[in-house]
């Protein structure tokens, strides 16, 4: 890369050093000039030749001159040329420049590095994600399995308590069938006891009054009556 | 220059915050993803157990009263614990043999019982102790508007539930005054049947809160029941109880009036 300086702000201060005008022509006649005469100098640069590198102050004075279009045809006094004062600030730049670069390059290859870092850790993520999305969904598939055999095992569990309790009402009932109807031969049993013995004193009714006789056989007859009622109305359903 | 220092530090600024704000590697993830239980159904006071009964329906129990030559009658009973019942006197009285059934169908005979004429609460135990839930009685009476829950055995038939509220204390509609009996029972407004007599009234806890005992028989479907302290305190003085005995007898059953009938 050339140091073509265009944009320095050196030109810029050759402004300050105007060129020099040229010397007063030396006081001798024109028929001297072949004898003392100073050897003929090259043409100037054309005003549009691109400037010389600013490494060489003549040059740059060269061109100076030619700008501001001065017509000496040759300058009598080259070392009033700009003075080397311009070359610190230069070397600043150069500083200040490769500085730059290196700051440049240092933020670029830390970017590239963190590019770098946040794409591993968006493909970690990423393949993370799948990975809980696939799991999610296979859990979300146990669930739902699990919910629908829940709700059979509840159905199950309702039946069963239904049944169970179908079951257990069903055997009481047959319990107390069983002690009514006991109840019932019991009661019919005394029954037939209390009509023998009715008979029995039907047959020595001499020692009886018919009152007596009469009452008692109205109270077996209730009761016997009430026993076939109570027969009547468990066969009926209503016991 | 100036500019340069500015596209500089933004640069900077920008790599060193972008840096800040990278997020860090996910964790790996978890070899095991059931969670662990927090709760266990078994701990719940009210947990089901098999075929899906509830505790307060396990604990309930149906009571058959042979009487002397009136045949059977049925009652409600729950179990405070494996061999002591709590049914009403009215429910036993005259009664030859007292058999308690179980919700799942076992049926044990009570080898003895007492009573008090504090109340209409009678106290049946069994040689052998069964079931394996029992009453947890509340510690403090219920109050007017406190939701409750009937459990027994309504018509002597399946075992059945009823919700009502606590209306509140009343004069004892069946109180006869040649006894010393309690003062006060609670109103609820729990619809009850015959058979529904010595069944359990739980609180939303599941707590036993009473006893039912007896309905109104004037068409407002009101429920009397004696209020779990009055258990509590014949539980804890046993002298306040009376044995039942087995034989028959004349005793009239104190469970019917002009206002109110025994729910036997």
């Amino acid at each position: 890369m050339s140091e073509s300086g265009s944009h320095e702000p050196m030109p810029r201060q050759e402004p300050s050093e105007p060129p020099r005008p040229p010397s007063p022509a030396p006081d001798v006649q024109a028929s001297d000039v072949p004898e003392h005469a100073a050897p003929p100098r090259p043409p100037a640069p054309a005003p549009d030749a691109p400037a010389l590198p600013a490494a060489s102050g003549a040059s740059a004075a060269s061109a100076a001159s030619a700008a501001t279009g001065a017509s000496a045809p040759f300058e009598t006094e080259p070392a009033a040329a700009p003075s080397p004062a311009p070359a610190p600030p230069r070397r600043a730049a150069r500083v200040v420049n490769a500085v730059l670069w290196v700051v440049a390059l240092v933020v670029i290859v830390g970017l590239a590095v963190t590019a770098g870092s946040m794409y591993v850790v968006n493909s970690q993520w990423t393949a993370q994600n799948d990975e809980l999305r696939e799991e999610a969904e296979t859990l979300g598939a146990q669930v739902a399995t699990l919910t629908a055999q829940t709700e059979t095992l509840q159905a199950q569990l309702d039946e069963s308590h239904t049944t169970v309790n179908e079951a257990a009402n069903e055997a009481a009932f047959a319990r107390d069938d069983l002690l009514y109807l006991e109840d019932i031969t019991d009661a019919l049993a005394i029954c037939v006891d209390e009509y023998e013995e009715l008979v029995g004193y039907l047959d020595q009714s001499y020692l009886y009054t018919d009152a007596s006789l009469a009452a008692y056989q109205r109270d077996v007859e209730d009761y016997c009556g009430e026993v076939v009622a109570a027969w009547d109305e468990y066969q009926a359903g209503d016991a | 220059m100036s500019r340069r220092l500015i596209a500089l530090a933004a640069g900077l600024t920008l790599a060193l915050g972008g840096c800040a704000s990278i997020p860090e590697d996910p964790d790996p993830l978890p070899s095991d993803w059931i969670p662990s239980p927090t709760a266990s159904p078994a701990a719940e006071s009210l947990a089901l157990s098999k075929y899906g009964f509830d505790a307060a329906q396990r604990m309930t129990v149906r009571v058959r009263s042979i009487t002397c030559g009136t045949g059977v009658t049925t009652g409600s009973g729950f179990a405070i614990d494996g061999s002591t019942f709590v049914t009403n006197r009215h429910v036993i009285t005259n009664a030859e043999t007292v058999e308690i059934s179980t919700y799942d169908g076992i049926t044990v005979t009570a080898t003895a019982a007492s009573s008090t004429q504090f109340a209409d609460i009678a106290i049946v135990t069994t040689a052998e102790p069964f079931g394996d839930t029992y009453a947890s009685l509340a510690t403090d009476d219920p109050v007017e508007g406190d939701l409750v829950t009937v459990v027994g055995y309504p018509q002597g038939g399946k075992l059945s539930t009823s919700a009502g509220v606590v209306l509140g204390r009343v004069a004892d509609p069946l109180a006869d005054p040649n006894t010393a009996a309690v003062d006060t029972v609670l109103a609820i407004s729990a619809v009850v049947e015959p058979g529904s007599s010595g069944s359990a009234v739980v609180n939303e806890s599941g707590e036993v809160v009473g006893v039912v005992y007896a309905k109104a028989t004037d068409g407002s479907d009101q429920t009397y029941m004696v209020p779990v302290s009055t258990l509590t305190t014949l539980i804890d003085e046993p002298a306040l109880l009376n044995p039942v005995s087995s034989t028959c007898t004349a005793d009239a059953d104190t469970s019917t009036g002009s206002t109110a009938d025994g729910a036997n």
